[in-house]
């Protein structure tokens, strides 16, 4: 089943002379997406990787209802983007990197029973959700205390309880880890596979610049630059479409002394068994044999270079 | 109404961590009564002709003016200061992803200021007839309390336009430009309309203000019934009914536009 969908969904940010003069700076007239067709599976990790202004968070406001598109269709979670914004936002969480959008002389509690009452949580229904999701990010322990003393990675996880109030089945997760140490990352790796989608199956659209998160973590991926979709995929079918070359490492041993040999073969090639080949014709033997594969950086730089896009 | 105890919540949690702002407000009331008491000692009688028609007294003309200018100035500069607030705290963006729609948002966040603001026209009240001989024994409550209900209306309906214009521009808008200065400068506030040069208090005539405060004085200083204060009561009940309806049409434009434009969350 199709948790997203979207056809030919564009975006052009045009604001009329006279509201750019009354406002002085302005966004400039762009076309920040542009006839974005994909799909994302239900429980499903997708990521969407691009570099910076590639349209990633105007997508992603976009299937949130929060701006309203130029052109094309979308639907989330079955209902259409166009009709039926009010069941969109009840079927979706959006959790964003901006430290700011919590009140910081509240408590994480408090700022967590605010909001589940703008979800038409019921007070005794409020105060148990937030109490079991203040358990699942691990934050029972810092819950009375203000949100302005938290730490950057203790307020991303307040995000997400707050994009699990309502318990929405699709979560779209906008750079989640940015500012994060390793530490708070894993943690909060561990919460999106393990618990998000390993256990309470929801599925996660992730925006990430940190290809080595999207390898770890996403089910499909897809490359946007410039606000186009210029690849999507797994990623073994984006190195079979994308991959220039293979790389293997070879152990050979001739005369008593090992050497390392390094090659790089293009895909379905039979240039690795005539190395081998050559190897025991000059009376060598091959020990060992180390396949590479192609890394999601590798794919998406060439991904870039093909499109002729700017560097992540 | 569970958003609205939410918003209330909230504004109560976050006013309250304020300790040393929360007694100083207090004290600000006390010392602004204290002022105009002084000043109405000044004048004297010497101003009694100019205030007949609200028996003479100026404090207790004055105090009335002030008391109720807060009501309006909720109503005129609470959307527009709330709709600011959510968007530079950064919170706004998850508030518009609940069900809860933007109009009850930005209206819900301006409730905090009309409880206080309630309490504040009490304290005005209280001290002035208490304390200050202020006579309010044959106020006509039933009537007062019609009328500040229009007048509020009125005014919450230039707070949404004006709230609706700054989700265009972001920051600056004619409406609270305009009736803002028309607060002090026109509406009898601090002195009678009757004593301005003709002209201005033509254009006075336009702005709900002059006929809220006139019905209020009249009600609460001398006990005018409904009859008495007809004219003014129709003319704010007008106001509402015009200004209501385009305040909201008003504001769904803003949002459609801001959304359309991606500057929804933009200050």
């Amino acid at each position: 089943m199709l948790a997203i969908e979207t056809f030919d969904l564009s975006k052009q940010f045009s604001t009329p002379a006279l509201v750019r003069w009354l406002r002085r700076r302005d966004l400039p007239a762009v076309h920040a997406v542009e006839a974005v067709t994909l799909c994302v599976e239900s429980g499903q990790i997708f990521g969407l990787l691009g570099p910076n202004g590639a349209g990633k968070t105007t997508l992603i406001k976009l299937l949130c209802t929060l701006i309203t598109p130029s052109r094309g269709t979308a639907r989330i979670n079955g209902f259409d983007l166009a009709r039926q914004p009010a069941q969109i936002r009840a079927s979706v969480g959006l959790i964003t990197s901006d430290e700011r959008s919590f009140y910081g002389r509240l408590s994480g509690r408090e700022n967590l029973l605010f909001f589940a009452a703008l979800h038409g949580l019921s007070s005794r229904a409020a105060r148990n959700r937030v109490q079991e999701l203040l358990e699942q990010v691990e934050l029972t322990d810092a819950a009375d205390r203000p949100f302005q003393t938290y730490s950057t990675g203790m307020r991303q996880r307040l995000s997400i309880a707050r994009g699990l109030l309502h318990d929405p089945a699709i979560l779209f997760l906008d750079e989640p880890t940015r500012g994060l140490d390793p530490h708070a990352t894993n943690k909060l790796h561990a919460l999106i596979t393990n618990e998000i989608v390993g256990r309470q199956r929801k599925t996660v659209w992730l925006t990430t610049q940190r290809l080595d998160e999207a390898e770890k973590l996403c089910h499909r991926i897809a490359i946007l630059d410039r606000g186009r979709i210029r690849a999507q995929g797994t990623i073994s079918e984006l190195r079979a479409l994308f991959a220039q070359a293979v790389h293997y490492t070879i152990i050979a041993q001739a005369d008593g002394i090992e050497k390392q040999i390094e090659l790089e073969a293009t895909p379905h090639s039979d240039e690795l068994a005539r190395t081998i080949e050559q190897i025991v014709a000059s009376g060598g033997k091959v020990r060992d044999v180390q396949r590479s594969e192609t890394s999601l950086e590798a794919i998406f730089t060439r991904i870039l270079a093909d499109t002729g896009g700017k560097d992540a | 109404m569970r958003s609205a105890l939410a918003f209330l919540r909230r504004d109560f949690l976050i006013e309250t961590s304020y300790r040393f702002a929360f007694v100083m407000q207090t004290f600000g009331i006390a010392f602004n009564i204290a002022t105009f008491y002084f000043i109405a000692r000044l004048l004297g009688n010497a101003v009694a002709p100019f205030l007949e028609p609200y028996g003479g007294d100026y404090f207790a003309f004055v105090l009335i003016g002030l008391a109720f200018t807060g009501y309006f100035s909720v109503g005129l500069y609470g959307f527009v200061n709330g709709l600011r607030q959510a968007q530079m705290t950064g919170t706004l963006e998850a508030m518009l992803m609940t069900p809860t729609n933007a109009a009850t948002i930005i209206a819900a966040s301006s409730l905090w200021e009309y409880v206080m603001t309630t309490l504040r026209v009490g304290a005005y009240l209280a001290i002035g007839a208490l304390g200050l001989g202020v006579n309010l024994g044959h106020a006509n409550y039933c009537a007062a309390l019609i009328v500040l209900l229009f007048a509020v209306v009125t005014f919450n309906a230039l707070g949404i336009m004006a709230a609706s214009i700054v989700l265009v521009t972001k920051r600056g808008d004619p409406v609270t430009y305009l009736f803002g200065a028309f607060f002090n400068l026109l509406g009898g506030v601090f002195y009678p309309v009757s004593v301005m040069p003709e002209f201005l208090q033509r254009v006075a005539d336009f702005i709900p203000i002059t006929y809220a405060l006139r019905a209020l004085r009249l009600t609460l200083l001398q006990g005018a019934s409904f009859e008495t204060i007809a004219t003014d009561l129709i003319v704010l009940v007008l106001f509402a009914l015009v200004l209501l309806p385009a305040s909201l049409i008003a504001f769904r434009f803003g949002v459609a536009f801001a959304k359309r434009d991606g500057s929804l969350t933009h200050y």
